[in-house]
Parts: C-alpha cells; structure tokens; sequence
C-alpha cells in the first residue's frame, strides 16, 4: 500500500518506519523546514515540506496513488481538512486523523474522517480492561466505536447461567454472535441453556455495551 | 434574529458593532478576552469567551437558535470546519464563512454554507483602478 503521512513529529515518524519495514510505501508531509530537514539528513523516507492542506504538496506527494493519508498534525481542524481534501478531491480511500482534543471526536466524526484516532480514549479503554475485568474483553469497535464486538467469560455466578437463551432479556441493539464452551462452537438458539465456563461472543452498540456486561455477569461494571 | 459572529478580530469587530446598533440579537465567540474587551463598553451584544472548535462554547453561544452564522477567524481550516459543524451538526441554514485561500474556496463552494473570499475581493477592488 502507499501511505501518506502529515507531521514528522516522533509519531509520524515512528509510525512511516514501522510502514516501511512492513513493505509499505510511504511518503511524510511537513510544514517545518528544520523538521524535513532533520528527516533527510537522518533517514531516507521521502519527505515532503509544506502545508498538506494545499494540494501542490499533496500533488508533490502523488497523492491520487495513495491508499490512505494519515493526518497527526497537533491542531484538530487541521487533521481535519487534510482529510477531507485527500478524500473528496483526490479520491484518497481511507482518511486516519488524530483527534488532539478528545472532546472533538463527534466532529471528526460527523465531517467525514473514516478513522479518527483519540488516543486518550484508547488507553482509558485499555486501563479500564486490563485494571478490573479480566472476565470481559472488548475485542474489537466497529463503525468508528459505535459498535462493539465483546467477549465474556460466564462464571458459575453469573445470573444466566443455567437459563435459556430465550428466557433471558437482552437488551436492545445486543445480540449473541456465539458461545465457545471447550472445543465447540455453539451458534446461539432460544433453546440452549448457558453454562459456567462458557465463553460467549457478542455484539453490542456502544451505549449497550454496559447493559450486555451487566446482564452477563451479574454485577456493575 | 439571532446572529453569531465566530472571530473577533477586525472584521468581527466591525461586523458585531454595526449590527448590534440594530434590533437583532449579536453574540461574538472569541478565545482572546483582550480581544473581546475591543468591542467595548457600549457594545450592545453578547460576548462569550471561548474556542470556537469546542462545540460547548458554541453552545454557551447560542449556536442552535442563531439564524445567522458568521465564521471570521484568521485561519482558513479552523472556518471551514466551523462551517461545517454549524451545517451538519447544528443544522444551520446561513452560514457565512470567511476564507483566504483561493483553491480552498473553489474546493468548498456549494458545500451548504457562501464563502466569501478575501483574496478575490480585494483583487477585484484593485483591479477596478487599473483603468
């Protein structure tokens, strides 16, 4: 793939190695002479200098071959505009924006960046999981985290344990993928009777997300 | 009517001044206290302190019931998606936006909001005097 990556900054650069050496192809765009400076002196990653929002820079980085832009640049509305104008104009596939400023998120959102990044939320998430419930796992967030792919593991406490699938009320916008008791996989139907150590697969939209884990476990997360 | 100005720099300034000599309801959003204190004692409108990207200060301002939008930060990207915020996040109907760069204006005209283009408004006033 080719990637196109604003800011040259310790992430961005990171980040265009890291592509590099998984045999991606990858040009850097940054606004500060000393930063393109210190990057063709150091390493050879193409480096671009200028303001990614014109479209002479992004031009000079071919931008209409690129597979997806990533934008890390520290102001928001600037991300924000890389984004739109590597998608509308030059038919970028895929716009990944960092988001400074964690309460910006429904803007990236709503004004058309198919990947924002906010970091602050990811590690929250990652704190939460790894500090307090080993028994549930995200596995994994769909539709830019309105939609969450989640596991549970059943213990002998759990309040559904030993009810039918279809006597227990799940909460709307929740539905079980699976259940993975030892080596089988059990595709979820009203008549089967959950079990301790039962690991069970679902998908659930964000604000339900709790609901779910609550009914599962049988305790306030 | 209620008319939101984004941006107190001159332009602002001017534009919340004059207006709020009228009937209408003027609100300025501005991050620059200093700034703001520009407008003045006798300024009959709202002042509100704030980023204009944080959509709680463009709620303290009133954004869902202004009929008016006027976006005039100095800088091109933040207007722009002040714009667009105003339109799909807020639903307002008259935005005004201001921009400076030329090929961004191109690119985001008939987006729902008018740009108007500081750049082609002065040359055009230059070139009047050519002749």
């Amino acid at each position: 793939m080719y990637i196109i990556i604003v800011s040259g900054g310790t992430l961005g650069l990171s980040l265009a190695q890291r592509l590099l050496r998984d045999q991606h192809e990858v040009s850097l765009i940054d606004i500060s002479p000393k930063v393109c400076q210190t990057i063709a002196e150091t390493t050879s990653i193409p480096i671009i200098q200028g303001d990614a929002t014109s479209s002479s820079i992004l031009q000079e980085a071919v931008v209409e071959k690129a597979d997806a832009i990533v934008a890390l640049t520290s102001k928001d509305y600037d991300n924000i505009i890389i984004s739109q104008i590597a998608k509308e104009k030059f038919g970028v596939k895929r716009a990944i924006a960092k988001v400074n400023n964690p309460r910006n998120l429904k803007i990236f959102s709503a004004l058309g960046v198919d990947v924002p990044i906010d970091s602050t939320s990811i590690l929250a998430r990652i704190v939460e999981e790894e500090a307090s419930f080993t028994d549930f796992v995200n596995l994994m967030s769909i539709k830019r985290g309105r939609l969450s792919i989640v596991r549970v593991d059943l213990s002998k406490d759990s309040p559904v344990v030993g009810r039918k699938i279809k006597d227990i009320r799940f909460p709307l916008d929740a539905v079980l993928v699976s259940i993975l008791r030892q080596e089988d996989v059990i595709i979820p139907r009203g008549e089967i009777k959950l079990e301790a150590g039962d690991v069970v697969i679902a998908v659930a939209n964000i604000e339900k997300e709790k609901d779910l884990i609550n009914l599962l476990l049988g305790k306030k997360i | 009517m209620n008319i939101l100005i984004i941006g107190c720099g001159r332009i602002g300034q001017a534009l919340a001044k004059d207006l709020a000599l009228g009937s209408d309801n003027v609100v300025v959003v501005d991050n620059n206290q200093q700034i703001l204190s520009h407008l003045g004692e006798r300024f009959n409108g709202q002042i509100v302190l704030g980023d204009a990207l944080s959509l709680e200060a463009l709620e303290r301002a009133g954004i869902s019931n202004a009929d008016i939008v006027f976006v005039i930060t100095g800088n091109d990207n933040l207007n722009l998606v002040i714009a667009q915020i105003a339109l799909k996040i807020y639903g307002r109907k008259k935005i005004i936006v201001q921009v400076y760069d030329l090929e961004k204006s191109h690119f985001y005209q008939n987006k729902g909001f008018i740009i108007v283009n500081r750049t082609s408004l002065f040359l055009e006033n230059f070139k009047k005097h050519l002749h």
